[in-house]
C-alpha cells in the first residue's frame, strides 16, 4: 500500500497535479532516501524528455492542406482571405492571463464590445503558464501590444512580421501594433530576450532598452537588460547590428558575429569610453562600454550568453549573489541570505531539469551552506 | 501542448470572426496529438487521418457555436474518440470498443539516451517496462505525459474515474521506475525520518 502511495506522489508531481503538501510529504521521503535520489532524477528525465518521433510541424501544415481540400471536396465553405475582414474597433482594455480562466471568461463575456484591435497579435503564441499579454486599444492613440513573463517562466513569441522572440523570465517587451512595420520595426524591452529577426532591408528592426538603442536588418542575437543589473548586454549570433548607447548619440559600435557589447548601467565609474577587443584585460573597474567575444561553455561548445534559450542555466565562476538573482529568475524563488560573506562565495556550473532542491544540493557540494526553503522563499543560512 | 486561454482565445476567434488563422492554429496546435489518440483505435493512419479530419469540420461547421463548448481541448478528444468508434463500428472489425483494445503508440527512437545520461541497455529496459504496460496504463501515461492533459481531463475523455487515472499513473511509473531500479520496496521498510 505504502508504493502506491509514494508512487502516487511521484506521479502528481510530475504531472503537476500535486498539492503543496503532497510536494513537501515527497521531499522528506526522499530526504530520508538520499539514495533513491539517481533514480528519481532518471524518472524525472525520462519525464520531461521531449517526444522526438511526434509528427513535426511539416507534417501538421501536410495534414492543414490535406483536410482544406477534403473540406473543399465535401462542400463546405472555406473562402480563403477572409481572415482580415474583422472590425478593427475598439474602446475597452482586455487583458489575457493564462492562469486565469476566469478572467478570460468575463473577457469572452464582454462580448462584442471587445474587439481585438491589434489583429496583428494572431501571429503571437503563448506557451507556459505565467505569460501575460496585454493589449490596450483605442481607436484615437496607439494600439500596444505588451507581452510579459513573470520569474520562473520563459514564452515565445512571433511578431507580425514572423520576427521571433524567445522571452527569458521577469521580462517585458512591447511594441505598437499600428506603427510597426510602417517605416521601422521598433520594440521596447525590459529583461532579456532572444531575437531572431527577419530580413527587411527597407525597415529595420530597432529595440530600445533603458541604456541603449540597437538597430538591426535581419539577424539573430541576444539582448540581457535586466533593471537593476550592472550592465547591459547585446550578443551577436549571426548577421550584424549597430548599437547606440543613449546618451551619447553620436557612438555608434558595429557588432560583428560572436562579439557582445558590454554597456555599464551605472555611471557612476567614468572613464573614457574605450573599446577594449582583448578579453583577458585585467580591468579593475568595468569600463562603460567593452567589447568582448561570446563566452563558450568548454564541455559541449554551448553559447553561454544564449543559453537561457536552450533551458540551461550555465554560470562561470560566478558570485553567489548574482547568481541568486540568476536563480531567482529561473524558478520564480525570492533567495535571502543571513551571512553577506557568502554572497561572495563563487560557482561554476549548469543546471538544466534540476528543481530548485537539486540546484541548491549540486551547489552544497561546491561550497559549505546550508538552507532553507518555505514556499517560494530560500533562506541562505550561515 | 498550447496553453488553455490560447484555446479559448481561438475558439472565440473562430466563432465570432470565421477566423481561418485561427482555425489552422487550432488544426495543427492539436493535430500530432489527436491523430495518434485515434490511430490508437482505428490503428490505421489513412483511417487517424480521416478521424481527425472529421472532427475538424464539424468544428468549422458548427462555429457559430464553438462558445458553448466548455472544455474545447477534452471536446476534441471525445470527439475524436467517438467518430473513431464509430468508424470501427462501420468497418465491423470489432463490436467491442474497450479501451483495453488501444495501444498507445510509441516509437521506438522515443527516448535519447545521450539527453538522458543512461546506458543503452537501461533504455531498452526502459523501453520494454513501456511496452508491456497494460493497453490502458499505457494510454493514460501518454495521455498525461505527452499530451500534458490533466488527471480530470483525462477521466473525462476515457469515461473512467479520476481515482482510476492517479492509481494507473502510478502503476506505470512504478513499473517503469523498476527498470531503472528505483526499488521502492527495498527501501520503504526502514522508517520515514523526518528531519
Amino acid at each position: 500500500m505504502e508504493q502506491e502511495w509514494i508512487w502516487n506522489l511521484i506521479a502528481k508531481k510530475l504531472s503537476g497535479e500535486s498539492t503543496q503538501e503532497e510536494l513537501q510529504e515527497l521531499e522528506v521521503f526522499l530526504r530520508s532516501n538520499p539514495d533513491l535520489h539517481y533514480s528519481m532524477q532518471t524518472i524525472i528525465d525520462l519525464w520531461n524528455s521531449e517526444y522526438e518521433s511526434g509528427p513535426g510541424h511539416e507534417n501538421t501544415h501536410q495534414a492543414f492542406t490535406k483536410h482544406i481540400e477534403r473540406m473543399k471536396k465535401s462542400g463546405i465553405d472555406f473562402p480563403s482571405g477572409t481572415e482580415h475582414n474583422y472590425p478593427t474597433y475598439s474602446s475597452a482594455y482586455s487583458e489575457i492571463s493564462s492562469n486565469s480562466r476566469r478572467k478570460s471568461n468575463i473577457l469572452l463575456a464582454l462580448g462584442s464590445v471587445v474587439v481585438f484591435a491589434g489583429i496583428l497579435f494572431l501571429g503571437l503564441k503563448i506557451f507556459g503558464s505565467n505569460n501575460q499579454v496585454k493589449q490596450s486599444a483605442d481607436p484615437e492613440k496607439n494600439t500596444i501590444s505588451e507581452i510579459s513573463t513573470k520569474n520562473g517562466s520563459k514564452t515565445t513569441l512571433t511578431l507580425p512580421d514572423g520576427t521571433i522572440v524567445k522571452l527569458n523570465a521577469g521580462s517585458k517587451i512591447s511594441y505598437d501594433d499600428k506603427v510597426y512595420g510602417s517605416s521601422l520595426r521598433e520594440v521596447n524591452l525590459t529583461g532579456e530576450a532572444f531575437f531572431d529577426v527577419v530580413k527587411n532591408p527597407e525597415k529595420p528592426f530597432v529595440i530600445h532598452t533603458g541604456k541603449i538603442n540597437i538597430r538591426v536588418l535581419g539577424t539573430a542575437f541576444n539582448v540581457k537588460s535586466y533593471p537593476g543589473e550592472k550592465n547591459t548586454e547585446t550578443s551577436l549570433i549571426r548577421g550584424s547590428l549597430e548599437v547606440t548607447v543613449k546618451d551619447r548619440p553620436s557612438e555608434k559600435y558595429i557588432l560583428k558575429p560572436n562579439e557582445k557589447l558590454i554597456v555599464a548601467n551605472d555611471e557612476t565609474v567614468k572613464i573614457s569610453a574605450t573599446i577594449k577587443r582583448a578579453e583577458k584585460q585585467p580591468t579593475v573597474q568595468e569600463p562603460i562600454v567593452a567589447l568582448k567575444h561570446l563566452t563558450y561553455e568548454p564541455k559541449d561548445s554551448t553559447i553561454v550568453e544564449t543559453s537561457w534559450v536552450e533551458n540551461k542555466l550555465i554560470f562561470q565562476d560566478q558570485n553567489f549573489k548574482d547568481l541568486a538573482t540568476q536563480l531567482e529568475r529561473w524558478y520564480g524563488v525570492k533567495i535571502n541570505f543571513q551571512d553577506p560573506e557568502q554572497e561572495e562565495m563563487r560557482f561554476t556550473g549548469i543546471f538544466q531539469n534540476e528543481t530548485i532542491q537539486q540546484a541548491l544540493e549540486a551547489l552544497k557540494l561546491s561550497n559549505r551552506f546550508s538552507y532553507t526553503i518555505s514556499g517560494n522563499q530560500v533562506t541562505i543560512l550561515k | 501542448m498550447i496553453a488553455a486561454d490560447r484555446v479559448l482565445y481561438l475558439q472565440m476567434r473562430i466563432a465570432r470572426f470565421d477566423d481561418q488563422h485561427a482555425y489552422k492554429e487550432l488544426f495543427t496546435s492539436f493535430y500530432s496529438y489527436l491523430f495518434q489518440f485515434a490511430f490508437s483505435f482505428v490503428k490505421s493512419q489513412e483511417s487517424a487521418e480521416e478521424v481527425v479530419s472529421d472532427v475538424f469540420i464539424k468544428i468549422w461547421e458548427k462555429r457559430k457555436a464553438l462558445e458553448k463548448i466548455n472544455n474545447l481541448k477534452v471536446y476534441l478528444y471525445v470527439a475524436t474518440k467517438n467518430n473513431a468508434f464509430n468508424y470501427i463500428d462501420k468497418q465491423k472489425r470489432n463490436a467491442t470498443n474497450s479501451i483495453d483494445d488501444f495501444p498507445a503508440e510509441f516509437a521506438s527512437r522515443y527516448f535519447d539516451p545521450e539527453q538522458l545520461l543512461i546506458t543503452a541497455d537501461m533504455l531498452a529496459l526502459i523501453e520494454d517496462a513501456i511496452n508491456n504496460l497494460p493497453p490502458r496504463c499505457r494510454a493514460i501515461f501518454k495521455l498525461i505525459k505527452e499530451d500534458n492533459l490533466k488527471y480530470k481531463e483525462v477521466a473525462e475523455i476515457l469515461n473512467i474515474s479520476v481515482k482510476t487515472v492517479e492509481n494507473q499513473l502510478a502503476i506505470a511509473l512504478r513499473k517503469i521506475g523498476s527498470a531503472v531500479s528505483f526499488d521502492i520496496k527495498k527501501t520503504i521498510s526502514s522508517p520515514v525520518n523526518h528531519p
